[in-house]
């Protein structure tokens, strides 16, 4: 069976029909799911704050163009959900989930490989969830959302000359935090 | 002279002007050690797109749902309002001859000297209309008092005491959706 467009979606959504919303959120949960782990560094928060992304996501249905891709629309409204958390809660982050970090291609043939991914994505969460916000912010919006300096500037109502520096700085903590500080600066 | 962070960084995102990238090319060329700055930065960008998604352990279609259908339902809010609005009233027509003196007292240390005979007027009319506002109010009570009766025939809850606690849950819930709707939970 042919799946109905994201377009579709949106405009069934619009004219009242709530279940063409819940098919949108079935295709894009992981990955708002994934900007907010990403970005709290903690499971169950993040769950939490995706759900709110989600709905947050439907009540501004009328914003959004729908004709961009609805991925990097509600990945931006994720992002934005969990920043305004980001603010209101304590400077650091809460430890990240270890256990259950289980990433969706782990089905690796070679045994070890696979651990070695694990192990080095493991430590990449890590070191982003020890970032401070504003740090870890730029870096979501960079490499993940693909924003360029003005859109980031917009979204996180910063001048340019701090998203330059947000991100240098960002990057040099996060590369000194992975063991390579001596290569990423000067 | 290295190239600063900064301007690496720049680089690496294509953010610099053609003169300026140019200079930054050729610098590269010739400095080792610029080089391998920039190379990590490409290992790190690497990282971060390569990293990949993890799983989420709980289904968010059906809460989604839930939430964005209680949410557009605006008939049950309407008539919790209108509920609460009729025991705000019943409640202030029991107190009103007490609060009437007390108002009247607050009112002459509050109300500007100007501003007197307006606020006499004001009252006036209050108090002219306040006896049909108060049949039309215990017109109302009676059919409640009538419905709660019937419920209450027979059983050993007196009716006082049912309206009482309805009313109580009244004040409670429109205090509880006035705090939790306007308010939502802060996270720690």
């Amino acid at each position: 069976m042919e799946s109905s467009p994201d377009r579709d979606l949106v405009e069934r959504t619009r004219r009242g029909e709530v279940e063409a919303y819940g098919e949108l959120v079935r295709r894009y949960q992981t990955s708002v799911f994934n900007v907010c782990y990403r970005l709290v560094g903690e499971r169950q928060e993040a769950e939490d704050l995706a759900q709110d992304a989600l709905v947050r996501g439907f009540q501004r249905l009328e914003t959004f163009d729908a004709d961009r891709p609805f991925g990097p629309w509600i990945r931006k409204v994720a992002a934005n959900v969990c920043l305004n958390a980001l603010q209101r809660r304590a400077p650091w982050s809460l430890p990240l989930d270890e256990e259950r970090d289980d990433p969706i291609d782990a089905d690796q043939p070679d045994p070890a490989e696979a651990q070695e991914r694990r192990d080095r994505a493991t430590r990449l969460r890590r070191a982003l969830a020890e970032l401070p916000p504003h740090y870890r912010a730029v870096i979501e919006l960079r490499h993940f959302q693909d924003l360029s300096y003005e859109e980031m500037s917009r979204a996180l109502a910063l001048p340019l000359s701090d998203i330059k520096t947000h991100l240098f700085r960002a990057r040099r903590q996060l590369a000194r935090r992975l063991g390579t500080a001596d290569h990423a600066s000067g | 002279m290295h190239l600063d962070d900064a301007t690496l960084n720049e680089f690496l995102d294509r953010r610099l002007t053609r003169g300026s990238d140019r200079q930054a090319r050729d610098h590269l060329k010739s400095c080792a050690a610029c080089r391998t700055r920039l190379a990590a930065l490409e290992d790190l960008t690497a990282s971060l797109q390569a990293l990949p998604e993890v799983r989420l352990t709980r289904d968010l279609v059906h809460p989604v749902l839930a939430r964005v259908r209680r949410r557009s339902a605006p008939r049950l809010l309407t008539w919790m309002t209108a509920l609460e609005a009729l025991a705000g009233a019943s409640l202030i027509a029991t107190i009103w001859p007490r609060l009437e003196a007390d108002l009247a007292t607050v009112a002459a240390l509050l109300v500007p000297p100007t501003l007197v005979p307006w606020a006499e007027t004001l009252v006036g009319s209050w108090d002219s209309n306040w006896p049909q506002w108060l049949a039309d109010i215990r017109v109302l009570q009676s059919a409640a008092d009538m419905w709660l009766r019937s419920l209450t025939a027979g059983s050993a809850m007196s009716w006082p005491f049912v309206l009482t606690v309805g009313a109580a849950a009244l004040v409670l819930g429109a205090l509880g959706n006035g705090v939790l709707l306007r308010f939502p939970a802060r996270r720690a």
